[in-house]
């Protein structure tokens, strides 16, 4: 029988641009690691934490095996130091194993690091663009932009989708990241003005990409008896699940995410929840280009295809409406790499826990949704039910 | 049979380039000045200076300053010149075979490794012996110094 889990403890650094960043790779671990700590506060220490699971994607973080090279996860109490990688997903994957460990009874507090992947990176899109299939879709130049501009033209192309429509959704995310203190892209853009932003890759403008930037995030995971003693807002994980995906963008249908429908069936069945729309108060989607929100309304069945924007222009998944969505600004506001995955958890955990800040918590949110999203353009998928 | 199989040779060539940290950067810095830069922590002293104890997550109390004078712990005799070593634009100015040391400044907690020249690795002997006495040993720094651990050209016995 699986132990009750509770996330009981968000640890943040600063973000900004990547190439910004004045701090190393241990510096920064040891802020956001102290930050949970911090948090959780009731003389939780490091010496207290069982485990930590360390997600990343190596690739962008130029050295060999980064968890070993972030000094700050208690190596100097032998604590085990477990690397997931499962590309831009890594922070829900591991999310799912670190529950995993401590939901069997293997371990009873630990912590859930999602990396700060990009700090090294010159230029990012080096690395994504080696990402690709290397036969034949990496020579024609295609990399996870790309790749996401072709399910974002057939959206328009099967359900009329308009230019205006997705600059509406970035809207969204970007007013709510212009009042939280934890996002990096705080500019507040406009739909005019994000209407009137470059073109970078049709049908994706600038500002509805998501930028490059530094700071890492974590989660506490605690076992039932050790939550209860260390917080009076425990948030509990009801579920977790993760799918997989063809490493072949040319294998997809292109039609929404349909792997993202068949993980949230699962899923909800498993939770008994019926009803998404009417039974979930708050969600955190994967959105590095903000037409995605709408793709994974529709998967996660919020409402039916091509009615995402709809949502939007109603107000229902803006703060105040049925089922806010991304208060944070998500993925488009702030990107830091593999930490954006975990983050998604973070500000679901922060929004069931009451302590959102900036004029955006939602009122009496009980049930929440995390969502990732990675690997080679969508090759994976995350989510975890939670709940107060 | 089929023809053989076609080949595809490929190369990964990414660019990196990170910020150091406060801590590493002050060290480097002082290299430069021929200063061997430590700190302590907790009432524990490091050499070269640390940002933080990774077990407490103090901070840094005292900053301390040395020549950089050490004693060796252990080494190893290098017989082949190591390709792309941490600075590749830096030059190795000893010649193989040569000695890797591990040296201790101060009763650090903490040791690093520098290359150790002023005795013959070819005398196995000679070198056991000096090594086992907790041999004393000096850097002997570059002419010019570029804010790199190789701004010490190696280390040196002191006499």
């Amino acid at each position: 029988m699986a132990r009750n889990v509770a996330v009981i403890g968000v640890g943040n650094t600063e973000y900004t641009s990547a190439k910004k960043e004045k701090k190393g790779r241990s510096e920064l671990g040891r802020a956001c690691v102290k930050s949970a700590l911090d948090f959780v506060g009731r003389g939780l220490t490091l010496s207290d934490i069982d485990a930590f699971y360390f997600a990343s994607a190596d690739a962008f973080e130029g050295v060999q095996r980064p968890e070993r090279s972030t000094e700050c996860f208690g190596q100097g109490f032998a604590t085990p130091v477990y690397s997931i990688n499962t590309g831009g997903t890594a922070g829900g994957s591991a999310f799912k194993t670190a529950y995993q460990a401590v939901a069997a009874g293997i371990y009873n507090i630990v912590i859930v690091y999602g990396s700060s992947s990009l700090i090294s990176t010159v230029d990012a899109q080096q690395i994504l663009n080696s990402a690709s299939p290397p036969l034949i879709e990496k020579p024609c130049g295609a990399g996870a932009i790309h790749m996401g501009a072709f399910f974002l033209t057939r959206y328009q192309e099967d359900y009329g989708i308009t230019a205006e429509d997705f600059a509406l959704v970035a809207a969204k995310s970007h007013k709510h990241a212009a009042k939280n203190p934890y996002a990096h892209v705080r500019k507040g853009y406009t739909v005019d003005q994000i209407l009137a932003s470059p073109m970078v890759v049709s049908p994706i403008r600038l500002y509805e990409v998501c930028p490059v930037s530094s700071g890492a995030c974590c989660v506490v995971l605690a076992s039932e008896s050790q939550a209860k003693e260390l917080t009076d807002t425990p948030v509990w994980i009801k579920a977790v699940s993760s799918t997989s995906n063809s490493f072949t963008v040319g294998y997809r249908p292109f039609e929404g995410f349909p792997m993202l429908r068949i993980l949230a069936k699962k899923l909800f069945e498993k939770v008994g929840i019926k009803d998404p729309l009417e039974e979930i108060d708050y969600a955190e989607l994967f959105n590095p280009f903000a037409g995605f929100e709408y793709l994974e309304y529709e998967a996660l069945g919020f409402c039916g295809p091509g009615e995402g924007p709809k949502l939007v222009r109603e107000g229902i998944t803006d703060l105040g409406g049925k089922l806010p969505v991304n208060l944070s600004g998500s993925t488009l506001c702030t990107n830091s790499g593999v930490a954006a995955s975990v983050t998604r958890h973070a500000d679901t955990c922060l929004q069931l826990m009451g302590k959102v800040e900036g004029e955006r918590q939602v009122k009496d949110a009980r049930v929440g949704l995390a969502h990732a999203w990675g690997g080679n353009m969508g090759q994976f998928h995350t989510l975890a039910v939670l709940s107060r | 049979m089929k023809a053989d199989t076609i080949e595809k040779e490929w190369s990964l060539d990414f660019d990196f380039s990170s910020s150091m940290g406060e801590t590493c950067t002050e060290f480097m810095e002082g290299l430069k000045e021929k200063k061997f830069l430590g700190n302590k922590i907790g009432g524990r002293t490091f050499f070269p200076m640390k940002p933080f104890c990774n077990q407490t997550f103090e901070l840094p109390t005292e900053r301390l300053e040395s020549d950089g004078s050490g004693i060796v712990e252990a080494f190893t005799v290098y017989n082949k010149r190591p390709e792309g070593v941490a600075y590749p634009d830096s030059e190795i100015s000893l010649s193989p075979p040569f000695i890797i040391a591990v040296i201790r400044i101060n009763d650090s907690d903490q040791c690093f490794l520098h290359f150790l020249s002023g005795i013959d690795p070819n005398k196995p002997a000679q070198l056991l012996e000096k090594v086992e006495a907790g041999l004393r040993v000096r850097p002997v720094w570059a002419e010019e110094r570029h804010g790199n651990i190789l701004d010490i050209k190696y280390y040196e016995p002191i006499e």
